[in-house]
């Protein structure tokens, strides 16, 4: 086994673990005889170690392991964990001391791999988005293939050599990793496979709808009303918003009409709307927001249209029959995002483009890396924003199609274990397992989020820093922790996401009462197993608690889905167990909520004190 | 009023009312609620509502807002003025809303009175022989009404009521 041989602690200076309650020369002499302990002065001097191969570092006093030192490392966040553990400030330091030790010895040895990725794009889409995309990366010195493009488009002379166009191919599949995807089209003459390192996905552009009618003029006709819909259920794209205000506007100026735009949100996120929209206001036209679903529709004796709606503001109902009605075309996803999105494994956002409602997905990113959508892929229709994704875009190929060094054994799989099920690369959500003989997880695509590991049936996968082993080990160290005898301190375990739960831990204000949690980082809730929440109750737990980010903040999209979804399972079987389903608990949160983590944890511990010592600890002590 | 058809609405009204001094600014209103949130004689009469006296502006209700009691109790705090995100100038608003209302004819009857006395005595408080006494036992010199002064003033102020121009 090539684990980890050599074992190194380092400590910050002796003033500062005074400061923490800890006698620096007792800590020395109690650790020297598991590992060697180097004291630093600074970060940066730690940074600047450099420990021998096949070392393990644990860095008591930080929250996040340090990039420049070429170690496996883990981090012990001492200032902000211990004023939640019960006990002297010495006995605590040295239990998370001597856990991360235990965690670090069971460390394995990093390999690393040199990966060239194909500087090619596949571009899917036609119309301006997939032309823009296609000249900016052509002009990025990168060879693009457009695949269901308008046939008459040719970039630039000068880049021709490196541009192929394919107006007729379908696409069939997709298959590999960022950086080297390979790509199955069909066409009439045959199939073909093409080597690339990234995909973007435009959409099909129908075309800029027709800039909207102004109406008749109505002059002579005191009253005239026109009015234009910006989408009555689902609201028009700021672009389109853009075009009808200018229209409204124009009209409400150049004729003696009275205008009015219905729109359930206004929307003008983009440059210059929201002084149109003020423009328009001051022109004299009227915006009526429709509520959700829409209006009601009615028909008026001498046949005009008539909406019927509440307006909150005016405290009463609308009736507003116009003269002139000009509705809006609601904007559809095209099908080939469907289609792209079954394909590929990509997440489509509810409104059915290639943009899932989550925070984290920053402009054309999808839940694959590799594969970006941008345009009416995404759902934008306005020219402004086009350029701004497709700029983010060849940003990151650019980044992604550079040859790079990489440690490759972050995620292994034990042949022993492994059933070759496949789970695991169903579960992966951002498409970085693969299977090549056995299932082999990508170092470009992979996350380290660990879902794959939780998932896999026969516990074949385990994510360096977060093995079984390693948590387990972390669980009990901590729990074998003397317990106050005089007064029942809850002992609960926190399983948290590393990207939440102990950030907002880190932020939270000190317990007034006493709490005695155990820490356990996660590198997703979505990694949270049933066997860890036993394993911490049947060790002496009297509580448990699994922390993850808000549903729509998790980085994987999932894993707190998951996480949840196990909770939801683990109370049911712990009552069909007669235990207690209280004693578990779930709940989310953002980083930056203190405050809340604290409440929430306090209010739990206060929970489980009325509760008792769980049965399983042996009364306590 | 719990129904408003637009049929019968006056879409001039609203420019009618922004071409006032003050008021120039209503039609950015976008009913955010801040002003009705904050008035102080909202919440003791939750019948007036500034951001719905706006919004019926703007939707051209001219009846509905000149004939009706709002204008006349708003307390001219500026609360609603100093809040407004838009810079809509609300109490500007009410007191261009008030002269064109009382234009129209449609004004609190005790409103007249205060005019009237103005023109007649020079004064709002009219002065009797027991004022005046009180005055002398503190030696100070009488006081005398003096509509003169207001003549002028009034010259050019016009507010129909019962008792003449």
């Amino acid at each position: 086994m090539d684990h980890v041989l050599n074992k190194i602690i380092v400590l910050p200076p002796p003033a500062v673990l005074a400061g923490w309650g800890i006698d620096p020369n007792r800590l020395t002499s109690e650790l020297g005889r598991a590992a060697e302990v180097v004291t630093v002065s600074s970060w940066d001097q730690a940074a600047n170690l450099a420990p021998p191969e096949n070392s393990g570092v644990v860095l008591v006093g930080r929250a996040e392991p340090l990039p420049a030192l070429k170690a496996l490392q883990t981090t012990i966040d001492l200032a902000s964990w211990t004023p939640w553990m019960a006990g002297p400030p010495h006995e605590k330091a040295l239990a998370l001391i001597t856990a991360a030790l235990a965690e670090v010895s069971l460390g394995r040895k990093a390999t690393f791999r040199r990966i060239v990725p194909e500087k090619k794009v596949l571009v899917w889409g036609r119309g301006p988005a997939a032309e823009k995309t296609t000249a900016a990366l052509l002009g990025a010195g990168l060879e693009v293939i457009l695949l269901g493009g308008a046939p008459d488009f040719s970039p630039e002379p000068a880049w021709s050599g490196r541009f192929t166009s394919l107006p007729q191919a379908r696409f069939q599949g997709l298959k590999g990793f960022p950086g080297r995807f390979t790509v199955f089209l069909s066409s009439d003459d045959g199939s073909r496979e093409l080597s690339v390192g990234a995909v973007v996905l435009c959409g099909v552009d129908a075309g800029s709808t027709r800039d909207p009618a102004a109406g008749p003029g109505g002059a002579g006709r005191p009253g005239f009303k026109l009015a234009f819909t910006a989408g009555l259920e689902q609201a028009a794209t700021s672009g389109d918003m853009g075009r009808i205000m200018t229209a409204a506007a124009a009209a409400a100026r150049e004729t003696d009409n009275a205008v009015f735009i219905l729109a359930p949100h206004v929307k003008v996120a983009g440059p210059g709307l929201e002084r149109l929209y003020t423009a328009a206001r001051e022109a004299g036209v009227v915006f009526l927001r429709t509520p959700d679903g829409g209006p009601r529709t009615a028909t008026t004796p001498d046949g005009r249209t008539e909406f019927r709606f509440f307006d909150g503001a005016a405290r009463a109902d609308i009736r507003l029959a116009p003269d002139f009605l000009v509705p809006d075309e609601p904007r559809k996803p095209d099908s080939t995002l469907s289609e792209a999105a079954g394909l590929m494994n990509l997440t489509l956002g509810e409104d059915g483009y290639l943009a899932p409602d989550n925070t984290l997905f920053l402009p054309a990113a999808t839940n694959r890396r590799g594969i970006l959508a941008l345009g009416p892929a995404r759902g934008t229709f306005s020219a402004d924003v086009l350029d701004r994704e497709i700029g983010s875009a060849a940003g990151e190929i650019g980044r992604l199609l550079t040859p790079v060094e990489i440690q490759d054994n972050r995620l292994v799989n034990d042949p022993g274990r492994c059933a070759i099920c496949l789970t695991c690369v169903r579960t992966c959500p951002v498409g970085a397992l693969d299977y090549v003989e056995r299932p082999v997880a990508d170092p470009l695509a992979c996350v380290e989020c660990g879902l794959c590991a939780a998932e896999c049936p026969g516990d074949a996968l385990q994510l360096e820093g977060f093995t079984d082993p390693q948590i387990k080990a972390r669980l009990r160290i901590l729990l074998e922790r003397p317990r106050t005898k005089d007064d029942f301190i809850p002992r609960l375990v926190l399983f948290g996401c590393r990207r939440s739960a102990f950030p907002a831990l880190a932020a939270a204000p000190t317990p007034e009462t006493p709490v005695d949690l155990v820490p356990i980082p996660l590198p997703c809730a979505g990694k949270i197993e049933q066997d860890l929440v036993f394993s911490a109750f049947l060790q002496g737990a009297d509580g448990v608690m699994v922390v993850s980010c808000h549903h729509d903040n998790c980085r994987t999209h999932q894993g707190s889905r998951d996480a949840a979804r196990r909770g939801r399972h683990l109370k049911m079987l712990l009552e069909k167990a007669g235990f207690e389903p209280a004693r578990l608990s779930f709940f989310t949160l953002a980083p930056n909520m203190g405050v809340e983590f604290q409440r929430a944890t306090v209010e739990f511990k206060d929970r489980i004190k009325e509760l008792g010592p769980s049965p399983l600890s042996g009364g306590g002590s | 009023m719990t129904e408003i058809n637009l049929d019968h609405a006056d879409p001039k009204f609203k420019d009618e009312v922004a071409a006032l001094r003050g008021a120039e600014r209503i039609k950015l209103c976008y009913a955010c609620g801040v002003c009705s949130a904050r008035c102080p004689v909202g919440e003791i009469n939750s019948g007036f509502d500034p951001r719905r006296i706006i919004r019926l502006i703007v939707l051209g209700l001219r009846e509905e807002v000149l004939a009706g009691p709002w204008p006349w109790i708003c307390s001219t705090c500026f609360t609603c003025q100093e809040t407004c995100p838009q810079g809509v100038k609300f109490t500007e608003v009410m007191f261009a809303i008030k002269n064109m209302a009382a234009r129209a004819g449609h004004f609190p009857p005790g409103l007249s009175a205060q005019p009237d006395l103005l023109r007649a005595k020079g004064r709002l408080y009219e002065i009797s022989d027991f004022e005046n006494q009180k005055r002398a036992e503190l030696d100070l010199p009488p006081l005398e009404e003096a509509p003169a002064h207001f003549e002028i003033i009034l010259r050019d102020f016009h507010l129909k009521s019962g008792g003449g121009d």
